[in-house]
């Protein structure tokens, strides 16, 4: 299709403003899905996503569009993910587009993410079409929304246009919006291939599959095309658009977004960012941006249950196909047996991933406490990085740690400030500046070590701010920590999966509430039990579990047997998932509450 | 031939005590109809016979309130079971009764019309326990009762005490403990306050209402106790039981024998060796079933070899013989001293002393003539203690 009658655009918008909604109504007005068709809320399909109301994955369908000039359009809808996670794969799929539609709830503003995003977007040099929808709703307050935007992004107020996505008030001239104006692509057709990966998918059947915008050049089946990245050549088995089915074509030329299938086997192979060349007329560059995946927040996880070892390892491997971010290796834990540490762009994927292997796999889990990576120089001047509290070496031999950072926004109403200020500190944010979006909403500018926010900090500040606030962050560098590690011992044998590490300032309540928690959590043994947390050889805090007394069922005749012995079964059963450490007997929810200090 | 035992329920008492989980109703307008369909009850297992035709050698009515029946009435139901199946000439007949229903001092009558053994049900000779209980009777009530009973001639009564009551102290405790000793019973159950779910004490208990005696002194009871009734004369040959020489009850130890045993009434429950069976717990359900001729059971469940070695851990335990390890290779093919080896070892080895009595460094289990006991430690945990020999079952 001639560049002309492209747009390719993506959608920004916090979670529950609207964007599904948006997204239905665009799709349905194109008549790409007729209303039989028509599922709720099309582009976010996985369950997981649709109870948190985010979109994990991206997706990206094209619509056609016979617009008022009466030409037909191709309108490439780019799916984008709402969470802090996968700031990076935002940026990659706004990289893709000429123009974003910002969509604002009416009632509720500008949240942080959204300014994020937007920000990325205007980096990105991104058309911005910014949308009020929800007018429908009594508590709609669309002036006070209008001067946000402008203030924002500078536009003016008569740009700014208004829908109700439920009402299907306001979507014509949206469609109508887009095709006016956002530029259409102008990338040489004759140039050599230069196609953007904005997302993969993998697929049982074929392979891992590139959702890719060809910026120039074109990808045609049979061709022999070169990864940048990961410098593989592979050749082009199909290509074509993307609707709700794939919809094979000849060629992608320049300007058109749709998906390659070239024989790669995990998505791996298919990196989000990568650029996807011609091995025969190669470009001598790839597209800007691209970066490797790392993970930021790691911890162990192990099955509860030892003999599903090598289940684990299977749904892992498979989750892995679609899920480049997600790493894995084998480890062993005293105390939890054979598991994997794993690696995770942040909580809510570490989360996500978790609930996959339980929900989809069946698994049972027992997940140590996250960590971030630390940098170690030893005394000898050697560099390692520390995954994994166990193997951070003797305090002795350590000349310095080195922490990650991050760059965080907040977006609050301006009567919260205080309150996060507050909690900023607890967390050893360092302030950076404060702006203020108009009279009642700022936006907090902090760096923050990031192990201080993978702990509940996210609901922290929602209770803090009553749900008002919102929160947004990405990696900054590694800089000098002072922290120690902290290690739990049972009857004075540490306990190897409850160790961690933390700022020395924290260790004293680290350690108090740890103990404190097991003794609840850790039922009365026949001996006494001593729950210590110590750093380095030092104690720091302790606890006793009183030893069993007494413990006798008082009368076993006739009708107490059956019930008696069923409840030894039971009993049996629970002791069965008891971790043994030494010889005090550990429950997995200790495991799993010391993550909740 | 195998000696089974015969269970009555019982389901009528005058007031439903606070602490109690046993099925009984307060409505007694039923108690005729109840009296009938036991007789029809008795008729389908005499056409019948359970379990192969054993012969009972022991009957015992339970409850409930078993007093609550009139001699006449007792009486009719013994001569019925005596015409319906074989029993043993010494056969030891057991009632129930409360203190609280034995105003006309029907000793007598219940002594001729059978009974040769009556286990009173004290609880208490204080009557601030009685009261926190919610009893219908009077320390003095039950002491009378145990008087009378033996002046009409009973010569094995058992009485029963609860310790570990909420306030109790140990004072209290002994005193209760010198009053039961100084009347001479044959028979001494002593029981720790349990809260029973579902009950109003147990509610009362989640409401904060009632605050639990502390496991120490609940020991210290539990010792106490033991020394008192064993300095008494009394054997203690069972966790909760004492008994002068001679007068064990000999049918609750059929239960702990792993003998069979026939259940009548509501919520009765039978065990042939193989397969437990139990009545409905609802007395109009059990009306209607035997009005239709129909048996009153609600469900059954077949004794695996699993549940066997469990019932048979659970059961040995509580005895001063204990575990028979030649019979518990015999009936489960495997070795018991060989499967826990591991779990006593990490509990600290097995005790040089008797059974039930005290050992050193506080060992819980002791090995003698062949069978595995408790020690006076092991007694105290007997509930852990089963927990972990049945991990090392499998
Ligand atoms: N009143 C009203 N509700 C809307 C409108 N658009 C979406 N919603 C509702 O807002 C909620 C979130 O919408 P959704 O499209 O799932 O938001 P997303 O998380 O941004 O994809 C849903 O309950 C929608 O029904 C609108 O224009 N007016
Ligand atoms: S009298 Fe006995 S059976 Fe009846 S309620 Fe009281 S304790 Fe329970």
């Amino acid at each position: 299709m001639d560049q002309e009658f492209i747009r390719n655009f993506c959608i920004i918008a916090h979670i529950d403003h609207g964007k599904s909604t948006l997204a239905d109504r665009l799709l349905e007005e194109t008549g790409t899905l007729n209303k039989n068709e028509m599922k709720d809320q099309v582009l976010d399909s996985m369950d997981l996503e649709r109870e948190r109301g985010i979109t994990i994955k991206m997706h990206a369908i094209t619509m056609e569009y016979k617009a008022a000039d009466h030409h037909n359009y191709l309108l490439n809808l780019i799916d984008t993910p709402g969470h802090v996670d996968f700031n990076y794969e935002v940026s990659r799929s706004l990289a893709a587009c000429e123009g974003a539609l910002l969509i604002v709830d009416a009632a509720q503003g500008i949240e942080a993410q959204t300014v994020t995003n937007l920000y990325l977007a205007i980096e990105s040099d991104l058309e911005i079409i910014p949308v009020i929808n929800k007018i429908d709703l009594p508590s709609a307050q669309v002036d006070l929304v209008k001067n946000q935007i402008v203030e924002m992004i500078g536009c003016k107020e008569e740009d700014i246009l208004l829908a109700s996505a439920k009402a299907g008030i306001g979507i014509k001239e949206i469609l109508s919006a887009i095709i006016k104006r956002v530029p259409p692509p102008n990338g040489e057709a004759d140039a050599p291939l230069r196609a953007l990966i904005f997302d993969s998918m993998f697929n049982s059947y074929r392979g891992a599959l590139a959702y890719v915008r060809v910026f120039e050049g074109a990808l045609y089946a049979g061709q022999q095309i070169h990864f940048f990245s990961t410098g593989k050549t592979l050749e082009v088995q199909e290509v074509g658009f993307l609707r709700l089915q794939q919809i094979p074509q000849k060629v992608l030329s320049a300007g058109e977004v749709g998906y390659v299938i070239s024989g790669a086997k995990e998505v791996k192979d298919t990196k989000v960012g990568d650029t996807i060349t011609s091995a025969d007329h190669p470009a001598t560059e790839p597209l800007p941006g691209y970066r490797d995946v790392k993970s930021m927040v790691y911890s162990g996880l192990f099955p509860s249950d030892a003999e599903k070892y090598e289940d684990l390892r299977a749904a892992l491997a498979k989750l892995k196909l679609n899920d480049s971010a997600l790493f894995y290796e084998p480890e062993t834990s005293i105390a939890l047996g054979f598991g994997f540490r794993c690696g995770f762009l942040g909580l809510l994927h570490m989360e996500i991933i978790q609930e996959r292997l339980e929900r989809e796999y069946q698994l049972d889990l027992v997940t140590t406490v996250p960590n971030v990576e630390f940098h170690v120089i030893t005394n000898r001047g050697e560099k390692l990085v520390v995954d994994n509290p166990a193997h951070l070496p003797p305090a002795g031999d350590i000349a310095r740690v080195d922490e990650p950072y991050i760059t965080s926004s907040i977006l609050t109403p301006t009567e919260y400030i205080g309150n996060i200020m507050s909690l900023a500190m607890e967390r050893r944010g360092v302030y950076l500046n404060t702006e203020y979006i108009d009279e009642t909403r700022a936006n907090l500018h902090y760096e923050f070590p990031l192990a201080e926010v993978i702990f509940d900090f996210y609901d922290r500040l929602k209770s803090l701010t009553r749900g008002y606030a919102s929160f947004d962050y990405e990696f900054l560098c590694y800089r000098e920590g002072n922290v120690v590690r902290l290690d739990i011992l049972l009857n004075g044998d540490p306990v190897d999966a409850l160790s961690v590490i933390v700022h020395k300032d924290k260790a004293y309540e680290w350690g108090r509430k740890v103990c404190d928690k097991l003794r609840d959590l850790i039922p009365r043994q026949m001996f006494q039990v001593a729950i210590q947390a110590a750093i380095g050889g030092k104690i720091i805090a302790r606890e006793t579990i009183k030893p069993l007394r007494k413990n006798v069922t008082a009368k076993c005749y006739g009708g107490d047997i059956s019930r008696k012995r069923k409840l030894l079964e039971k009993q049996k059963e629970g002791k069965k998932r008891m971790k043994q450490l030494g010889k005090v007997e550990v429950p997995q929810e200790a495991f799993l509450a010391v993550l909740k200090v | 031939m195998t000696k089974a035992a015969l269970y009555i329920h019982v389901p009528f008492c005058k007031h439903k005590c606070n602490y109690c989980d046993f099925y009984s109703i307060t409505d007694q307008s039923p108690k005729l109809k109840y009296i009938n369909a036991l007789q029809k009850e008795i008729k389908l297992y005499e056409k019948n016979p359970p379990f192969g035709g054993f012969s009972f050698s022991t009957l015992y009515f339970g409850g409930g309130t078993p007093s609550l029946l009139s001699p006449r009435q007792v009486e009719k139901i013994i001569s019925l079971i005596r015409n319906a199946f074989p029993v043993t000439k010494d056969i030891e007949i057991s009632l129930e009764a409360n203190p609280g229903t034995l105003e006309s001092s029907p000793f007598k009558d219940y002594l001729n019309a059978g009974i040769n053994r009556l286990t009173i049900g004290t609880q208490s000779f204080n009557d601030r326990d009685l009261k926190f209980l919610t009893r219908i009777h009077s320390a003095a009530q039950a002491e009378k009762a145990i008087l009378s009973a033996q002046k009409a001639g009973f010569q094995n009564i058992g009485i029963d005490l609860i310790f570990a009551l909420p306030g109790q102290t140990l004072r209290d405790w002994e005193n209760n403990l010198r009053k039961a000793i100084r009347l001479k019973p044959q028979h001494i159950s002593m029981y720790g306050l349990t809260f029973e779910e579902g009950t109003p004490l147990t509610i009362s208990l989640r409401l904060g209402k009632v605050e639990k005696c502390s496991e120490e002194l609940e020991r210290q009871m539990y010792l106490l106790g033991k020394q008192f009734l064993q300095d008494a004369g009394y054997e203690h040959y069972e966790i909760s039981s004492f008994a002068l020489p001679g007068f064990r009850s000999r049918h609750n130890q059929k239960y702990w024998d792993d003998s069979p045993y026939l259940g009548l009434g509501p919520s009765a429950h039978s065990y042939n060796g193989r397969r437990r069976q139990w009545n409905v717990a609802d007395v109009s359900k059990y009306l209607q079933h035997l009005d239709k001729g129909n048996l009153p059971i609600e469900n059954e469940e077949e004794i695996s070899q699993d549940h066997r070695k469990l019932e048979l851990l659970l059961l040995g335990l509580r005895r001063v013989e204990g575990i028979n390890l030649k019979h518990w290779q015999k009936q489960t093919g495997c070795s018991l001293t060989d499967q826990s080896k591991k779990v006593i070892e990490k509990m600290g080895g097995l005790a040089k002393t008797a059974p039930f009595s005290p050992s050193s460094k506080g060992r819980l289990l002791t090995i003698k003539n062949g069978h595995l006991c408790l020690t006076r430690e092991g007694l105290l945990l007997y509930d852990t203690i089963c927990m972990e020999l049945a991990e090392a079952l499998d």
